[in-house]
């Protein structure tokens, strides 16, 4: 049986559970799907049953709203049927076809991972990944850590190492002092992440934080062992256990773009009322580029008004809406200049450094003229599981490749449920 | 309340909590080699949210990504450890 609805809400973090909770306010009756297996999305993961102070209201409000929530549901496939859109997910070894008159993308942002020789050794892992594994329970039992990258989630990230008891030896920032200094204003401009900011400096106190400095190689056998560090003129070695580095953050694009949005690999292109190019799609939070967590709340609730159908800027609701959304994206757009990556970091793979995680392609068998079609034709980059997930960013920094089009399946599923008959 | 349970993996008997990051309970017990790359390396968890694919095991026969699995009583995992 297919199952209809008016709203179906791809992504269960907050910008889709805020649009998920605004459009059953408004009496429709609404579909939210996420891969994981709870609400929260990136930022809100937590130990079985611990929901962090900030989620409990919304979080409170989903399980009231009438919102029928699958949860371990890949999308893979959505089709146009004139006027609505058929959603194929697969559930485990289910696969469910949900229709829906509206739909709103809020599939989030991923991290970036940036190639330097040894950063497949295990022990090596995203920043935003590490975080991911301490939140939901990892220990650390005074290992040494060395965090690394880009962007204000170092920070937190450092300070949840310290929390699992293991040992943060610094924190490497690519930026340099001078812009890092530039975050001054940002947050004099916004009292509250100027706390949040004073409660984790005093958290990661005698913590030393590096900026201009980044990692050149990882060393090891089986596991990690060393990392090589420089500042472009001066290089240290550290003996570490853990190396948790991630280069910000990366629109998840892919459905929306294959379902011909408007937008590029930095975001969908949405207007005022969160509607993409493509008429009865809406799109919110990272998905529409990087801006954290404030934008992703107030455009899920936007994008979950106006598929609905009841958006109204000149609202009272609707002014706030609108000012939050305009304060955090003018924040996110600082950050991405405060944070853009320095030149140098392409100089970092040799010519048998994997770029490929899933096909085992070496930097070296990429000649540098070719496009992304035929980078992938030739070396199979970017055909994995992964789907390019991990290496498309590198190709776009590394060669400056325009992005692949999307292939369905846009998430690896079971053959079976391919060729399945329509359920 | 913490559900304590018990795991089997490449034939040993693990402990772990029911609901778990199916990853985070492998790299409590010190498994670091999850799957075995097409060249013969070793990998594990890189971005503990389903992307990368690099966290990849069998549980009961299936292939699945550790980061998003979570732990049930009883569950046989297999590494490329
Ligand atoms: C690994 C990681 C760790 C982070 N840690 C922090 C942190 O500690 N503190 C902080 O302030 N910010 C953190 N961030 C940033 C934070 O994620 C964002 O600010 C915020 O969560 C954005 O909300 P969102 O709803 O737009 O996207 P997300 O929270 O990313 O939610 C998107 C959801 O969509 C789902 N999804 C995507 N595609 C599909 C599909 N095809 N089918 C089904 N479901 C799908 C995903 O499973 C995910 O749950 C982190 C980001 C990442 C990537
Ligand atoms: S750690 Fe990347 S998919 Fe599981």
């Amino acid at each position: 049986m297919v199952e209809h609805v008016d709203v179906a809400v791809v992504g269960g973090g907050p910008a889709g559970i805020s649009a998920a909770v605004a459009s059953a306010a408004a009496g429709k009756r609404v579909c939210l799907l996420d891969e994981g297996s709870r609400p929260g999305g990136q930022i809100w993961r937590h130990r079985l049953g611990q929901v962090p102070d900030e989620a409990q209201s919304l979080l409170t409000k989903l399980d009231a709203a009438a919102v029928k929530v699958l949860f371990r549901a890949s999308v893979f496939d959505v089709e146009d049927r004139q006027g609505s859109w058929r959603l194929t997910l697969s559930q485990g070894e289910r696969r469910v076809a949900i229709t829906a008159e509206k739909l709103v993308l809020a599939c989030g942002a991923r991290e970036r991972f940036l190639p330097f020789p040894g950063w497949t050794l295990p022990g090596v892992m995203g920043a935003g990944g590490g975080q991911a594994f301490l939140k939901e329970g990892l220990e650390l039992h005074g290992e040494r850590v060395l965090v690394a990258g880009t962007g204000p989630l170092l920070l937190p990230v450092a300070a949840s190492v310290g929390k699992a008891g293991g040992r943060v030896l610094a924190i490497l920032e690519q930026t340099p002092w001078r812009r890092v200094l530039g975050m001054l204003p940002v947050l004099l401009a916004h009292p509250s992440k100027a706390l949040q900011a004073a409660q984790l400096g005093r958290s990661l106190f005698g913590v030393p934080y590096r900026p201009g400095w980044w990692v050149q190689e990882a060393y090891g056998k089986d596991f990690l062992e060393a990392v090589r560090l420089t500042d472009g003129q001066r290089e240290e070695v550290l003996e570490c256990r853990w190396l948790f580095c991630g280069f910000g953050l990366v629109p998840n694009g892919e459905l929306g773009v294959a379902l011909g949005c408007a937008g590029t690999h930095a975001g969908l292109q949405v207007n005022k009322a969160q509607e993409s190019s493509v008429n009865g799609i809406f799109a919110a939070g990272e998905l529409c580029g990087v801006a954290g967590v404030d934008a992703a709340l107030a455009e899920g609730a936007i994008a979950g008004l106006a598929a609905a159908g009841v958006w109204d800027a000149a609202s009272v609701e609707g002014h706030r809406l609108v000012k939050a959304r305009a304060r955090a994206r003018s924040t996110g757009r600082q950050l991405e200049r405060i944070f853009a990556l320095r030149p140098e970091l392409r100089g970092l793979p040799r010519p048998e450094t994997i770029i490929c995680r899933c096909e085992d392609v070496p930097y070296g068998a990429i000649d540098p003229s070719w496009g992304s079609r035929e980078t992938k034709l030739c070396t199979r980059a970017g055909m994995g599981p992964c789907q390019g997930r991990v290496c498309g960013p590198i190709l776009i920094y590394q060669f400056g490749h325009t992005p692949d089009t999307v292939r369905i399946p846009y998430k690896t599923t079971p053959v079976g449920q391919l060729i399945a008959e329509e359920p | 309340m913490a559900d304590h349970c018990i795991i089997r993996v490449d034939g040993q008997l693990v402990a772990a909590t029911s609901g778990e990051s199916l990853a985070v309970a492998l790299l409590r017990a010190g498994h670091f080699r999850f799957r075995e790359s097409c060249s013969g390396q070793a990998r594990a968890p890189v971005c503990g949210m389903g992307t990368c694919y690099e966290c990849q095991v069998r549980v009961n026969g299936t292939w699945v990504r550790a980061c998003l699995e979570p732990v049930r009583a009883g569950l046989e995992v297999h590494t490329d450890g």
